[in-house]
């Protein structure tokens, strides 16, 4: 696990994601105050749970994929990756530990998320808080399962190309997951093109896991068929890319 | 081969049936892969309240920049609806920036510099091109002005606003009006007062709900007042009952929000708006009883009464 700690220490003494923990913390309590919530205060407390889930999508999205290919790029052209090679540790091993390292930091934003998103925005209602709270881990386990592919990637593409490649294709898989694949929509709408067609089956539905909707208007929780579905292709998606992040992963440049 | 080595494709391979499993179950269901288009929930939101009333300037600065080629007001800092007076005036309105004389005398150094900041940027926008745009140019400002409030009515459909400028858009007829757009006025009429149906805490909404209504019922009345034929009675008790109950949810919500301290809230300047507004709703509503009074007992034309409904309508352009 020395890869795994020399990483963390890297990180931690960079302390840019003291940033977006701060973020995280303070703008779910500070940006609802700005909507017009004086006629209808119930908006305050949806408002504070989307925040939270929305900085928490900005903090992977800017700071962890980031965070990733920056490393891996860094640890390749540095030959930290072919000293812990010459010490035995395995391919599959650096990029577990590599991808530890970021994970750890990140988990503590997460775990601030899940908090602020569900004990102070909780429903009154004894039953809505119980959906509230079981729509808030379906949403975290969503989450990862679109997330933390991706930072394996960034990693994998970090240590083969160089990090602002590794990062740009990253950021532009989960941007086109997320928002993208509706515009794609929208211009299939009339269009029978069999290769746009395909385009859009293949490509990756990360929007699959935004489940905000579901917390903002209260929609309760997802049922669980209908989640195992969701978990199964986002899951053989997630398992796809941790497949080629480890064909992409090299350990020198 | 070592596991290590046959890792690889073997998550690569189940990954792609793992997820073209979960895809070919979801899409048996009603609800497939389709894109929410509502990344976030921001519309209908808070935020998404907040977003539509943020995007009311932008669409004003474009709307006085390209269709009446004038400064638009917020740039100045003076606004019209204090001096100057109905909407369908300001068509027609010159070109020249507000003439200095009919503005306030700057006093302290601090208002005399903000007013210098101001006169920079009336400047900056002031046209000095004689010319006005060509037709092709305004039909793109009309699509981009529509696409705006579009916008604004999906990120908030309960906001007057959002909703009204966009129905007066869509209906007015110099401005692209035509059966599509009528068509499509309706739907939004409509979708304003379902999404104000839901509403238990807030009162505003119902009122943009009597607006929807009432842009309803005057829709549904065009045809019988250009050929000047009478309204059926039918179709003026329908919507007194919808408006009705809407006026009535709005007094009722009203009243509630006054006790639980969410109407102290709102500024005075809001507060006096909604009041106005309500007020004038009523008004206008009182145009129903006597539509079927008068039409009870004879079947009086009732194009007159129509066309007084209307005329008060229209004084609700933003």
């Amino acid at each position: 696990m020395e890869l795994y700690k020399l990483t963390l220490a890297s990180i931690l003494s960079r302390k840019t994601f003291a940033i977006f923990a701060f973020l995280i913390l303070a703008l779910p309590f500070a940006l609802p105050l700005m909507t017009p919530w004086e006629s209808k205060p119930s908006l305050l407390e949806p408002a504070r749970a989307q925040m939270a889930w929305m900085l928490l999508w900005t903090s992977a999205i800017g700071w962890l994929l980031f965070q990733g290919a920056t490393i891996g790029d860094r640890w390749a052209s540095h030959g930290i990756l072919e000293y812990f090679k010459t010490l035995g540790v395995s391919r599959w091993r650096q990029m577990g530990q590599l991808w530890l390292s970021c994970f750890t930091v990140f988990a503590g934003m997460m775990v601030l998320t899940f908090l602020i998103s569900t004990f102070t925005a909780m429903p009154g209602d004894p039953l809505e808080a119980h959906h509230w709270v079981v729509t808030n881990l379906q949403y975290t386990l969503l989450f990862l399962l679109v997330v933390a592919p991706l930072l394996a990637l960034a990693i994998a593409l970090g240590t083969r190309f160089n990090g602002a490649a590794a990062y740009a294709v990253t950021i532009g898989l989960a941007l086109y997951g997320l928002f993208g694949i509706s515009y794609l929509e929208v211009f299939l709408a009339d269009n029978d093109n069999v290769v746009l067609n395909v385009l859009y089956l293949v490509s990756p539905h990360y929007h699959l896991s935004d489940l905000t909707s579901r917390l903002v208007f209260k929609l309760g929780a997802i049922e669980a068929a209908e989640l195992g579905r969701i978990v199964a292709y986002l899951g053989g998606l997630a398992l796809l890319t941790v497949g080629l992040s480890y064909q992409f992963f090299r350990e020198g440049k | 081969m070592h596991l290590p080595q046959i890792a690889s494709p073997l998550l690569i391979a189940g990954g792609i049936v793992l997820a073209a499993g979960g895809m070919i179950s979801l899409n048996d269901e009603v609800t497939p892969l389709h894109h929410s288009r509502n990344a976030f929930a921001i519309q209908g939101s808070a935020y998404g309240k907040l977003l539509a009333r943020l995007s009311e300037t932008t669409i004003d600065r474009i709307w006085h920049l390209g269709v009446e080629q004038v400064v638009p007001d917020h740039l100045t800092g003076f606004h019209h609806d204090k001096e100057e007076s109905s909407p369908e005036e300001s068509g027609t309105r010159e070109t020249a920036p507000p003439s200095k004389a009919s503005l306030e005398k700057p006093r302290t150094p601090l208002q005399q510099g903000k007013r210098w900041f101001q006169d920079r940027v009336i400047a900056l926008h002031h046209r000095t091109n004689p010319n006005g745009l060509n037709e092709r140019h305004l039909a793109t400002v009309y699509r981009d002005i529509e696409e705006m409030l579009l916008r604004s009515f999906k990120l908030d459909p309960t906001h007057y606003g959002a909703y009204d400028s966009y129905h007066l858009f869509l209906t007015t007829h110099d401005f692209g009006g035509n059966p599509t757009a009528n068509a499509q006025a309706v739907k939004v009429a409509q979708h304003a007062m379902a999404a104000a149906y839901q509403e238990t805490e807030d009162p505003e909404p119902w009122l943009t709900a009597v607006a929807a209504g009432m842009n309803l019922y005057l829709m549904e009345a065009a045809p019988y007042m250009k050929k000047g034929e009478t309204i059926p009675l039918k179709v003026v008790k329908e919507y007194r009952e919808k408006i009705g109950f809407c006026l009535a949810k709005f007094d009722e919500i009203q009243q509630k929000a006054e006790t639980n301290g969410n109407w102290a809230r709102l500024s005075t300047e809001r507060q006096m708006e909604i009041s106005e507004r309500s007020l004038f709703s009523k008004r206008t509503f009182k145009q129903f009883d006597a539509m079927i009074a008068r039409a009870t007992p004879s079947s009086a034309p009732a194009d007159s009464k129509g066309a007084v409904v209307k005329r008060e309508t229209s004084e609700e352009k933003p």
